[in-house]
């Protein structure tokens, strides 16, 4: 590198130490604290615990009533054919 | 130490760093947020490995090439944001430029300067942010980067030749 590239990066680098801190807005604590009241009203976790806890329940019922129909066919192949006619006529 | 407490001293440190990052002032409101609502969610799971000041640094630093990132991929397509090399994520041009620290005479002059810092890598442009802008000192800037200070020296040695070749170019 030569001197002249080298004073540019030093006026580069005092430029850049010359850029002012700033204040950020006074509303920037509220928006936040907002956010978070908001985030908290349902945490994320507690929702998905729900929501797995509804899928469980509804492949539950799925499967129960899928094997309760089974079983009545199966009973339903040992009973003869039902008809009108009384024994003891 | 409360939230509030925590908030109050550091809120406008983050800010600053967050406008280093995307130079304009709505984006780092944004990055602002993100990075409280994290500090709050994560305040539990903090070790005291690093000090609360270098763990609210790191979170700032990662929020904001987080937003930059889902910026960038935002403007791309699904598939070119696929393919794209790591670093080319974090390469940020700003919509408008429009940082509160500089004076309106030297604007165009601090943009310059600015989208060339934009182009470097992430380590690097980071640490020219930390060490040239925030002005910390290179033990501080290790600290938060997780260096050890000999790898951040010539982190930086690269960082100031590479923008170097990059104000060059652009006259």
């Amino acid at each position: 590198m030569n001197s002249s590239s080298n004073t540019d990066m030093k006026q580069v680098f005092e430029q850049l130490a010359n850029i002012k801190a700033v204040e950020p807005n006074a509303n920037l604590q509220t928006l936040t604290l907002s956010r978070l009241n908001k985030k908290n009203i349902i945490p994320l976790n507690w929702v998905r615990a729900v929501a797995c806890l509804f899928i469980l329940f509804i492949s539950s019922e799925y499967y129960v009533f899928y094997n309760n129909k089974s079983n009545r066919q199966d009973v339903a192949s040992y009973v003869s054919v039902t008809n009108n006619i009384l024994y003891n006529e | 130490m409360t939230f509030d407490e925590i908030y109050f001293e550091h809120h406008k440190m983050v800010f600053n760093l967050a406008l280093q990052y995307v130079q304009n002032i709505e984006d780092a409101e944004e990055i602002t947020q993100d990075v409280f609502v994290k500090v709050f969610d994560n305040l539990d799971s903090f070790k005291k490995q690093a000090s609360l000041k270098t763990w609210i640094y790191r979170i700032s630093i990662n929020q904001s090439l987080d937003f930059i990132k889902a910026k960038n991929t935002q403007k791309r397509n699904f598939l070119s944001s696929i393919f794209s090399l790591t670093d080319e994520k974090f390469k940020f041009e700003p919509p408008n430029f429009n940082h509160p620290g500089i004076e309106l005479e030297q604007k165009e002059e601090y943009q310059k300067i600015f989208d060339a810092i934009n182009q470097l890598s992430v380590n690097q442009k980071t640490a020219i942010i930390l060490l040239k802008i925030e002005d910390k000192s290179q033990f501080e800037t290790a600290e938060i980067m997780n260096l050890n200070v000999k790898a951040l020296e010539s982190l930086f040695q690269r960082a100031k030749k590479n923008l170097e070749i990059l104000l060059n170019q652009k006259g």
